[in-house]
């Protein structure tokens, strides 16, 4: 009897552990799995979530794509940071993004790359910044 | 040679009798002047504007003519609402002033002085207080930024740093960055896009990221500077020939924490530098042709560390004095990187022909190292006698730690006391 609720147990917490979640960046304490800079900038940065629930954190979507096509793990979920909305994540298939070289993102270079959660957001801005709105790199669920 | 000295003479005596056209211009709240926008519209190209008292700042002030601007204890207070200087124009000169509370912004990288594409611009003694940027200079070339100081008060609000940083150069050439003292911001220095620049005798502490960050910039030099206290300590990324000369990288602590990051690094140079009391000491990424000459690891947790990916690197005539592991090999493979004639406060070996190289080589990966990377834990076992088991077994059949990652001719003694 006490092992069965033991096992069922087990199994709950397995299936759990292995649920593909997000989990939220802590600003000035993890770093970028692609280019090891600690994360500062609320306005940028993504996270992608393997299948097997592992979270992989960055400081940029320029950071984040690079690391998307050089992995070979499956990935469950993608988000980006909504730069209108410092800190908080928006689905990366949903995100519109805004390539400007007015936009300074953490390894953007010449023309950084930031997301909007709504295209009318993302057009105001790009007739302040300039630039041009481009197609999210990483094709994902 | 006496015809070339009447020349000079005739020169000099002809340049100091010209007339001056440049007037100074008092500006404080009791003066005719005492508006500063106003002063700067009315004033000609090379005047000197005196600063007296403090002003109130409503909106930045735009310099786009060549000005001397020097305070007489002059504060400039934003009251958390604006920037404050923005220099378009070339030959500028501000000194002697504290600007204060810019406040913080997203929108835009608020800054106390924010220079686009401006030249010979001279940035001396000036107190930056509470700032969100202290100076932001962007396609700028010929910038001398010496003797000033940063007092940010930064503090940890809903999960979020209210800070930019100290200096941040990007697309400039030519900077100038001496005996400034810049703490509490995000990045003291931070250099993108930046080339031929001196970043020198400066001190850079208690940054919330690092003391000095370098991206895609090449050419530069970094000497004599102090990085302590530093979130994460210094990193250089992406970037090519580097001399890194004579800095002191200490008290980096954390898990993320490195005295110096390094980080897809060609062809550069890191002497004579002092690496201490840091969780990691030296920490290569894919770097290629570093030479790591008379540096002094001491009392680090992992002096230097590499990837597998770092190749021909040269490591030699270091000291490395009592860190908990001296080297580490993030791979079974040693690309070309060679450890000679460095000093290991770890070595026992012996020197029979009195030459001052240990007869027989070191491994400066010990066995323990390597458990310890796969297994973080297991360094509650460090200094105990199952490590010295291990390693005492590795050393005699080495079948994990790399076979090629060996110092030949170990020093005898340190090469610095």
């Amino acid at each position: 009897m006490n092992n069965t609720i033991v096992f069922g147990i087990s199994i709950v917490a397995l299936l759990v552990a292995c649920t593909p979640r997000p989990e939220p960046i802590q600003y000035g304490v993890d770093n970028c799995d692609y280019c090891r800079m600690t994360i500062m900038d609320k306005r940028f940065g993504g996270e992608l979530v393997t299948t097997k629930g592992k979270v992989y954190k960055f400081d940029a979507i320029e950071c984040m794509d690079q690391f998307y096509h050089q992995s070979h793990e499956k990935m469950a979920i993608a988000l980006f940071i909504d730069y209108s909305n410092p800190g908080h994540f928006i689905a990366a298939k949903q995100a519109y993004l805004l390539q400007s070289p007015q936009i300074h993102s953490p390894m953007g270079g010449e023309k950084g790359i930031a997301a909007f959660s709504s295209k009318d957001v993302a057009d105001s801005m790009q007739k302040i910044y300039g630039g041009e709105i481009i197609n999210c790199p990483i094709p994902i669920p | 040679m006496i015809r070339l000295f009447v020349i000079v003479s005739i020169c000099f005596i002809y340049v100091i009798n010209q007339p001056v056209h440049a007037k100074q211009i008092v500006v404080c709240n009791t003066c005719q002047a005492h508006d500063l926008g106003e002063a700067l519209r009315l004033a000609h190209s090379f005047d000197t504007l005196l600063l007296k008292g403090t002003f109130k700042i409503d909106s930045p002030i735009i310099i786009n003519k060549p000005i001397y601007i020097i305070g007489e204890q002059a504060v400039l207070d934003a009251q958390n609402k604006t920037a404050i200087f923005l220099i378009e124009a070339s030959h500028v000169y501000l000194s002697h002033l504290t600007l204060q509370n810019t406040g913080m912004s997203y929108t835009e990288d608020r800054s106390a002085i924010s220079l686009m594409n401006a030249q010979d611009v001279h940035i001396y003694h000036i107190h930056f207080i509470n700032v969100y940027f202290g100076i932001y200079a962007r396609r700028s070339t010929d910038i001398h930024i010496a003797f000033n100081e940063f007092y940010t008060k930064s503090h940890k609000e809903n999960n979020e740093f209210n800070t930019g940083d100290g200096i941040h150069l990007w697309y400039c050439k030519r900077v100038d960055v001496y005996q400034n003292k810049i703490q509490h911001q995000r990045d003291g220095i931070y250099l993108e896009f930046t080339t031929n620049s001196v970043i020198r005798q400066n001190v850079s502490e208690n940054n919330i990221r690092y003391g000095m960050h370098f991206m895609f910039s090449n050419h530069d030099q970094y000497i004599q500077n102090t990085f302590s206290h530093n979130g994460a300590g210094v990193a250089v990324m992406y970037s090519s020939y580097i001399e890194m000369k004579g800095n002191n990288f200490i008290d980096n602590n954390g898990p993320n924490a490195y005295g110096l990051l390094l980080k897809e690094i060609h062809d550069s140079e890191i002497l004579q530098n002092k690496i201490a009391y840091s969780s990691t000491g030296v920490f290569m990424e894919e770097c290629t042709r570093i030479n790591l000459v008379h540096n002094q690891f001491l009392s680090n947790g992992w002096a230097f560390k590499l990837t597998g990916s770092s190749t021909s690197n040269y490591i030699s005539k270091n000291d490395f004095m009592h860190n908990a592991f001296d080297v580490a090999l993030l791979s079974d493979q040693n690309n070309q990187n060679v450890f000679i004639q460095n000093y290991w406060s770890d070595y026992r070996g012996y020197d029979l022909n009195k030459d001052g190289i240990g007869d027989i080589p070191f491994h400066p990966m010990n066995f323990f190292a390597y458990v310890v990377m796969k297994y973080d834990i297991s360094v509650l076992l460090l200094r105990s006698l199952l490590e010295s088991v291990l390693n005492l077994a590795e050393s005699v059949m080495p079948m994990i730690t790399p076979v090629r990652l060996i110092d030949p001719q170990p020093l005898m003694k340190p090469l610095n006391k």
